[in-house]
């Protein structure tokens, strides 16, 4: 790793940090005050969470646009529906599986209007790297772009539960509740996704 | 392979080798208990098929990492804009409700005060005592319990009565070669004559 992405990397990782996590008790009042409609309280929950929204839509859809569109629809819809939220699991439990409904929901359309060859629309990242000219292959040297292109060819459920667990760090317990599955599958799956991503990280770097 | 053994792995050993490799991900996500993670760890002193495994994963994961973006200011402003805008408004929250118990409070939010008041208490204490008093003196003697069975023993009997077919299964079968023949006999009433009539006819 050049130390130019180390220096990134590093950039990124204090930008992250800068939140001061909510406990629960302070999470719980301000949930609370959002069921009664305090929008600013809402505020406050998307500065707490819009770096991890926003990762892991970008993390599932590899297209920053698209990511910001996903995290700002999935924190509407947050608070349309903060009226059902009853503190049975975390709130970032409950709003991660938002997010999580959203991406998919959003990679099922894509793939949805890929099939009208008219509406096939190259900038999306996810167009198979069989189709993209020499030019554009030439480009994707850059680790991130490796590491999309690998992501890309993974199955979704292997895509939001590496996104989950790598990005966001999540315990396996909190995974299992947001992809609604026991323990059992999460560590099986997991293990699935990681030897996929070994593998197609070979072959794209091969 | 693990390079360091001398002797081939035997069967037992190459499980274990497999069985650990499936869990190489919940080692390295320490999901594992302390003395399964400790296994492991002296597993991988010894595999370098596994240490070079765990490594990729690693390595795999920090590229991950690595991919996470500045968020962009405009996001958080883009949803407060449409929730001022839209007018859009959080759904009233829902009480909570216990598994399947039916959700009263949703209906009667005054329910749980009115329940405990002295006056509702003792009434409903007064209620559940003539209850169980009324249970108790109406609840069915055991002549009833024979009376039943007596029922079902005298159906059944009729039953059997009225469909002779049905009668062999009571009775015994005697399976007895006759004449050189494959017959069975010692069934009763029209059934053992059913069979004289087929063995004289067709017997031989």
């Amino acid at each position: 790793m050049s130390v130019a992405t180390l220096t990134t990397t590093m950039e990124t990782y204090s930008e992250l940090s800068k939140t001061e996590e909510l406990d629960l008790a302070q999470e719980r009042e301000i949930v609370l005050r959002c069921q009664k409609g305090d929008a600013e309280a809402m505020g406050t929950l998307i500065i707490q969470y819009q770096h991890w929204v926003y990762n892991i839509a970008y993390g599932m859809l590899g297209h920053h646009q698209d990511a910001e569109d996903v995290a700002q629809d999935a924190f509407l819809s947050a608070w349309e529906n903060i009226g059902k939220f009853q503190f049975r699991s975390r709130f970032s439990t409950w709003l991660y599986r938002i997010v999580k409904n959203k991406c998919l929901n959003h990679i099922d359309q894509y793939q949805r209007r890929k099939t009208d060859p008219t509406e096939i629309d190259d900038s999306q990242p996810w167009v198979p790297l069989d189709t993209t000219t020499p030019e554009e292959e030439a480009l994707r040297t850059e680790e991130k772009e490796i590491v999309h292109a690998a992501l890309a060819k993974l199955k979704t459920s292997h895509r939001e539960i590496l996104v989950l667990r790598e990005l966001r760090d999540l315990p396996y317990e909190e995974i299992s509740e947001i992809l609604g599955c026991t323990l059992g599958r999460v560590k099986s799956r997991l293990h699935e996704a990681r030897k996929a991503l070994k593998k197609e990280l070979e072959r794209v770097e091969w | 392979m693990s390079g360091k053994h001398l002797l081939p792995r035997s069967l037992i050993e190459d499980m274990n080798h497999r069985k650990i490799q499936e869990e190489l991900s919940a080692y390295l996500d320490n999901e594992l208990s302390p003395s399964r993670h400790k296994q492991i760890e002296a597993h991988l002193r010894s595999c370098s098929e596994c240490s070079e495994m765990l490594a990729v994963f690693q390595k795999n994961r920090q590229m991950i990492v690595n991919i996470a973006r500045p968020v962009p200011s405009t996001l958080k402003d883009g949803v407060m804009a449409k929730i001022h805008q839209q007018g859009a408004q959080p759904h009233e929250a829902e009480p909570t409700r216990t598994g399947w118990i039916p959700d009263i409070g949703r209906w009667m939010p005054d329910l749980g005060r009115w329940f405990f008041r002295p006056v509702t208490a003792g009434a409903t204490g007064i209620l559940t005592l003539v209850l169980i008093l009324g249970a108790l003196y109406f609840y069915p003697t055991a002549p009833q319990y024979d009376e039943t069975l007596d029922l079902y023993f005298g159906l059944y009997t009729e039953q059997l009565e009225d469909n002779p077919l049905k009668s062999n299964v009571v009775k015994p079968i005697d399976a007895t070669p006759v004449d050189g023949a494959n017959a069975i006999t010692g069934a009763v009433d029209d059934t053992e004559l059913f069979l004289d009539l087929y063995l004289e006819n067709v017997g031989d």
